[in-house]
């Protein structure tokens, strides 16, 4: 059946290429990700509530 | 009231743990940074200032499609209103709020002030004057048709110029940053400045014939492909990714806790940036596109599910512990909900998707009721949220009053529920109504102006949802007018210690580490399986997978032991190289679907089948263009039993190959006009044009008597004809050069017949160039008639 939708362009492999590209990515990303201790990103998720603001602030002049 | 005072010392914020951890005191320096909050409060009050003008002219067409007298005039008719509402929501409303926040929260992520006040000036005003360009134009008519993207060419070279000036100056600010963890917030700003760039640039390709008016480079199906690939990734990348940035920064800051998940956020990221730029064609299901194209486009949206609702789950998860909150602080109170109608969008949309529930909800106001889900709940609730917690911090004041915030959430949160479910009624009601056959197999409703009946009761229902939700809008806006009135703005500085800078890790480490490489090996096994018969697909189907598992098993075995290292942290910390990756996930999704569609020449697709337009019909298909006839018409006949019936055969991708831009349209509001052509006398045109209820008794169509008195100068006719044939209509020299007398005699007919029915009109008006257009609707001339055709285009 591929070899059959093939044989109207070579050009649509490109989207089943591409989709076995994104399997790919995704499934190393997927395990890399979760195969790593939570708090390995503990530094990383802190970020938004270590910037000083609502610290430091003065009128301006 | 100031929040803080003069001698209040600024807060020392160190960067990264894993940045400073370990280096001798020689090696960190301490920075004083001082962010730039002029440029995000201007944006917060363009956004609160268009957000309440677009939303005030949603009203008004809502008003017009439930009372048609509210069309005074021609330029404030439903077609020239609705592209206003649609622009001024998405690119002056949340692309104010988006920019707004990302210019803020980007500073204090990255520990620097954003790299120029004149960038961020230009991009300002810029961005303004662009908004006031559409304000001006799309209500004169100068549109291209193509939803969410009608603005004319001048003003397309301005918004890429002004989106250039944006990305310059944040790219910028992320080179010299104090963090050198890029957080996910980041990731998700950068995914949106690229994607909006290829997205603009692609669909916006055109030929330009006048100072405003320019027709596209792409025809029909393609045109469509390269239309719902750029709108539904306008959703996707200018309504969705930045907001989710928005998400990951502010929700932890209100909620004073860290993101549920960072490692879900990451899968998020990078699963969402690739899946969703495939979905556009599920808004062309059943059409005239090629079947492989429509059933990537619903595979994919069906898959969106499983990121979309992982980000959703991740943001309201962060408020695990934290529920309690909701009560008294209005800022959660609007994430919170604004996430959770997040979710619900995003379980709408790939139901959709699906063809047989498209196959109901297309064309019926089901989608706009989806839309607004979306756009009011996620998007404007968001934007809610993010300037009650912003604009206080920005005057070092309290909120003036949290029982009026809350008074705007809940007439708000109500307002969407009024019109979500008015349109779901709505849309079930008119798709049912379309299919509905007797026993015999005829129509049950074969008028289609008893459909528009059926549901004026629920256009009544969502004008009264929108007026809701409007009324939320000026309050927050007098609630934050009185919160800073009389106050200064107040100057936010930081040290933030820093290592000096050292050198950067060489950019081959990343390309050529394990993991790309493993990438690149696996990619490689599956194309040969793709590419190779049954039984050596499988053989390298399976070979591939054992690589994908054993290699991620030794990767993490690596990493245990020490000698593997974080490369997600190390490519975290490259902005180029992220960038570069990021672009390579959109661009894949985007280049394998459109490109088989876009290498098919237009002549093929007309199979010497298909004759272009006349003078006098081109001038009448740009006079339909003008008025906006695409935003309550479609040109395409889905291959349903009930769709037959009622307008004709299947639209074929031939019949529109030389539509430039496509008129499918994506709403039915009025009857489907693909077969249009020859169905009724001239007459009957006139008459119903300048007066829709004298043909059809409550039809609710805006009437267009002026068309009849509007003279055209077809002396620009020729010119049309040429542009046409640079995009690939065949048009012969002697047709470009004969158009103004063609287009007169054509003219000459219609006006004559029109004549002989009584009714005078010039042979060289708007209302006679429309007829001819649409006479011609589906209504191929025959062969001896018609005017002969070049075999190739210059």
């Amino acid at each position: 059946m591929l070899r059959e939708f093939m044989t109207k362009t070579p050009m649509l492999g490109l989207p089943i290429i591409t989709l076995f590209f994104f399997i790919t990515i995704f499934t190393t990303v997927f395990l890399r990700v979760m195969l790593r201790k939570k708090t390995a990103y503990a530094a990383a998720e802190s970020l938004p509530l270590d910037d000083g603001d609502d610290v430091s602030r003065k009128d301006a002049p | 009231m100031s929040a803080a005072t003069e001698d209040q010392a600024p807060a020392t914020s160190a960067g990264h743990d894993e940045e400073t951890e370990g280096a001798s005191a020689t090696d960190l320096e301490k920075v004083t940074i001082t962010y730039d909050d002029v440029t995000p409060r201007n944006f917060v009050l363009a956004s609160i200032v268009f957000g309440i003008v677009g939303m005030l002219v949603g009203v008004i067409v809502a008003l017009q499609l439930a009372f048609w007298p509210a069309n005074v005039h021609a330029m404030l008719s439903f077609g020239r209103l609705r592209p206003l509402h649609t622009n001024a929501v998405i690119f002056a409303f949340v692309g104010n709020m988006v920019f707004a926040g990302v210019y803020h929260s980007t500073q204090r992520l990255v520990k620097a002030r954003t790299a120029s006040d004149l960038l961020s000036k230009i991009h300002f005003w810029g961005w303004q004057a662009i908004i006031v360009a559409a304000v001006i134009t799309l209500p004169m008519g100068f549109t291209q048709s193509k939803e969410y993207a009608e603005l004319e060419w001048p003003i397309d070279i301005a918004i890429a110029v002004v989106w250039v000036v944006f990305a310059i100056n944040f790219f910028w600010t992320l080179a010299k940053r104090n963090e050198k963890h890029l957080y996910v917030a980041l990731w998700f700003y950068i995914a949106t400045i690229v994607t909006v760039a290829i997205l603009h640039i692609v669909n916006s390709l055109a030929i330009p014939v006048t100072a405003l008016k320019s027709y596209s480079v792409y025809g029909g199906a393609q045109d469509a492909l390269v239309q719902w690939w750029y709108g539904h990734n306008a959703v996707a990348f200018f309504l969705t990714t930045p907001i989710l940035g928005i998400m990951y920064y502010y929700l932890p800051k209100a909620a004073n806790r860290p993101v549920y998940s960072y490692r879900l956020s990451i899968i998020h990221f990078w699963a969402l940036i690739f899946i969703y730029i495939w979905a556009g064609p599920h808004h062309l299901l059943y059409t005239a596109l090629p079947e492989w194209a429509q059933t990537l486009g619903m595979v994919f949206s069906v898959m969106l599910w499983a990121p979309s609702w992982g980000g959703m789950l991740n943001g309201l998860l962060t408020l695990r512990g934290g529920w309690s909150q909701l009560r008294t602080d209005p800022v959660l109170k609007f994430f919170a909900a604004g996430v959770t109608f997040y979710g619900m969008a995003t379980f709408e949309g790939p139901l959709l998707s699906i063809r047989s529930v498209s196959g109901l909800a297309h064309y019926t106001d089901w989608i706009i009721g989806h839309v607004h889900s979306g756009a009011l709940g996620w998007n404007g609730f968001m934007a809610a949220g993010m300037f009650y917690w912003m604009i206080p911090r920005f005057y070092g004041r309290k909120l003036w009053s949290v029982k009026l915030a809350d008074f705007h959430f809940w007439i708000g949160t109500i307002g969407i529920l009024l019109y979500a479910v008015s349109m779901w009624v709505s849309g079930i009601t008119q798709g049912m109504m379309w299919r509905a056959q007797n026993a015999d197999g005829s129509l049950m409703y074969p008028t289609f102006v008893e459909t528009l009946l059926a549901i004026k009761p629920m256009y009544w229902m969502r004008l009264t949802g929108g007026l809701m939700y409007l009324t939320g809008m000026v309050t927050m806006a007098y609630n934050l007018v009185r919160t800073v009135a009389g106050a200064k703005m107040v100057v936010t500085t930081v040290e933030v210690v820093r290592r000096k800078p050292a050198p950067e890790v060489a950019w081959t480490k990343l390309v050529f580490s394990t993991p790309i490489i493993l990438t690149v090996v696996v990619l490689g096994l599956a194309t040969a399986g793709a590419l190779s018969n049954m039984y050596a697909g499988l053989f390298f189907t399976l070979v591939a997978g054992t690589v994908a598992i054993l290699g991620a098993l030794a990767l993490q075995s690596a990493k245990k032991d020490g000698s593997g290292g974080h490369w997600h942290r190390l490519l975290e910390g490259r902005a180029l190289i992220f960038v570069v990756l990021t672009a390579i996930a959109v661009l894949a999704g985007g280049v394998a679907e459109l490109v088989p569609a876009l290498i098919v020449r237009p002549a093929e697709i007309a199979n010497n089948e298909i004759t272009p337009y006349r003078p006098l019909e081109l001038e009448g298909r740009d006079i339909y263009v003008r008025e906006g006839c695409y935003t309550c018409h479609s040109q395409m006949i889905r291959p349903m039993q009930f769709e037959t019936k009622r307008y004709g055969a299947p639209s074929e991708m031939k019949e529109s190959v030389y539509d430039h831009p496509f008129q499918w349209g994506s709403k039915r509001t009025g009857p489907d006009l693909a077969r249009e052509g020859s169905k009724y006398p001239n007459l009957w045109h006139y008459r119903h044009m300048k007066n829709p209820r004298e043909i059809t008794d409550g039809s609710n169509m805006p009437p267009y008597a002026h068309l009849a008195t509007e003279t055209l100068d077809f002396a620009k006719t020729a010119n049309k004809l040429a542009s046409m044939r640079v995009v690939g209509v065949p048009y012969t020299d002697a047709q470009i050069a004969d158009a103004d007398k063609d287009a007169l005699a054509q003219g000459k007919v219609i006006a004559a017949d029109l004549a002989a029915n009584g009714v005078t009109v010039a042979p060289d008006t708007s209302m006679v160039a429309l007829i001819a257009y649409l006479q011609r609707l589906g209504h191929e001339p025959p062969k001896a008639a018609a005017p002969p055709v070049a075999v190739k285009p210059n």
